[in-house]
């Protein structure tokens, strides 16, 4: 199990191209698109969709607000009004990296 | 000696509760030096007021040690709030909520939370106490509140919390009807409880304890994604079931991003009743090797003891049964070690990245 959570340092969300840039602490640069953002939503709701098998109506990952949850990592509200998705950095991280399912099973 | 000599000083001098310099806590709040006389005023993002006096005279004692001259120092806290940018409703004035879990039932997590909520009320702090067990509230009993007695619903859509022994408490089990346990739908017992948790009126508290349902399943992350939670607290008992389910419990809290305070140990020794000998039940050490595991220290250990039951039994939890004796003080011990363990892990969270934000 690996306890250490990656470090940000820099987060710049670009609204127009809908994109999240997250510069580690390490120096690399993770750039996340919002529709991927979207699609790795961990929130129970989106858990639950997934679960059944339901499609996402909207594929808009246009996003609207980032919010910082302290040590956590960042709320992400997007254009449609979703806002229940709090997605912690080691997470991010991993959806950066396409590692997002293997962060979930871990 | 002039004011940045004293600071300088302040460098090298450790507060013994965190194990750290008070100027990189952040605790130094005004340095005056008049007339050759040093007044130093400390700020403690925590309270432990039971060591504050000697701590103090530590600190002066080490300043004028150091060449300072004739020192005053003087010690007040006020709780470092959990760092979080959108105030939660009628959360707002709520500094900290830290959630008590564990990985499976019957590990004495309700029994801790009631002892540790008491002992950061002793310490000085404002303390709220949720108990968030659907399966199977018990706060009610081991606060001793009669069962005719029930919440006040104001304005139709708030509850006032129920007060004992100084502190706030709310539980489902107050509001259900018949106190036998409750099987409730997952999805809507998460939403019962948030209700519950957003339309107590609170108030303002440094720490709101969650005393939650055993298990790390969907329920319990839903549960600790919802609020904005400070810190957990796991409470494991030395049998390899137990620290197993412990360690599921540490992984879930690390996946969702909420910060591992430590683990309590609980029913860790027996002590026996006609001797005092106090003796390992399971083998030493589990708790401290799962810590190990996770980078995560031991806060406290609480010993198997016949007391411990009867007292939330009756009602009356031995931190205010027996509050001077040695039980009553290893559960300050712990309240003290959860309060610097938050402090020191709100004050990282503070250190957060930069946020920009462009509309390109
Ligand atoms: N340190 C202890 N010594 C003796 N009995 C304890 C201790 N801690 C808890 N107990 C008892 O163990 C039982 C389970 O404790 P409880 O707090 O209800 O566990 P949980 O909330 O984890 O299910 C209760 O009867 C309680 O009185
Ligand atoms: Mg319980
Ligand atoms: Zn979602
Ligand atoms: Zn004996």
């Amino acid at each position: 199990m690996n306890n250490q959570q990656p470090t940000p340092v820099e987060v710049q969300l670009k609204k127009f191209t809908s994109s999240l840039d997250i510069t580690w602490a390490d120096g690399e640069l993770s750039k996340i698109a919002g529709g991927n953002l979207r699609r790795h939503c961990a929130c129970s709701g989106c858990r639950s969709r997934k679960m059944i098998g339901t499609e996402l109506i909207t594929d808009s990952g246009r996003i609207k607000k980032i919010n910082l949850m302290g040590s956590t990592g960042l709320q992400i509200i997007f254009a449609d009004g979703h806002d229940r998705g709090v997605f912690p950095w080691a997470y991010l991280h991993a959806i950066a990296n396409g590692a997002a399912l293997d962060y979930l099973d871990q | 000696m002039n004011k940045q000599d004293v600071l300088s000083v302040l460098e090298s001098i450790d507060n013994p509760l965190m194990e750290e310099s008070y100027i990189s806590l952040k605790a130094v709040n005004s340095v005056e030096v008049d007339n050759g006389l040093t007044t130093v005023g400390i700020t403690l993002g925590a309270k432990a007021i039971s060591l504050d006096n000697i701590n103090s005279m530590a600190l002066k004692a080490q300043l004028e040690a150091a060449g300072i001259g004739p020192v005053e120092v003087n010690f007040r806290s006020d709780v470092l709030a959990f760092p979080t940018i959108n105030t939660q409703k009628h959360l707002s004035g709520v500094k900290n909520i830290v959630m008590v879990a564990s990985g499976k039932g019957g590990v004495g997590k309700s029994t801790t939370a009631v002892n540790l909520s008491l002992a950061l009320s002793a310490e000085g702090a404002k303390v709220g106490l949720l108990d968030a067990d659907i399966y199977g509230p018990s706060q009610c009993a081991m606060l001793g509140v009669d069962e005719n007695v029930k919440p006040e619903v104001v304005d139709n859509k708030f509850i006032q919390p129920i007060e004992r022994f100084g502190i706030k408490s709310m539980s489902v089990g107050y509001l259900a009807k018949e106190k036998a346990p409750m099987i409730w739908r997952g999805s809507m017992a998460v939403r019962a409880l948030q209700q519950l948790m957003e339309q107590t009126l609170w108030g303002d508290l440094d720490y709101l304890i969650v005393d939650m349902p055993p298990g790390t399943g969907d329920i319990q992350i839903s549960l600790a994604q919802t609020f904005h939670v400070a810190g957990a607290v796991i409470v494991t008992t030395p049998q390899e079931i137990a620290l197993l389910d412990a360690r599921k419990g540490i992984e879930m809290f690390n996946k969702v991003g909420i910060p591992v305070l430590g683990i309590c140990e609980n029913m860790s020794t027996h002590i026996c009743s006609s001797c005092g000998h106090e003796e390992s039940i399971f083998g030493a050490g589990g708790a401290e090797k799962l810590a190990q595991d996770y980078t995560t220290p031991v806060l406290g250990s609480l010993p198997l003891d016949s007391r411990i039951r009867e007292n939330v039994d009756r009602g009356l939890p031995t931190v205010v049964c027996d509050p001077m004796g040695a039980l009553a003080n290893a559960y300050i011990a712990l309240a003290n070690q959860v309060a610097a363990k938050l402090w020191k892990s709100n004050l990282s969270a503070l250190e957060s990245p930069k946020m920009m934000i462009s509309e390109i």
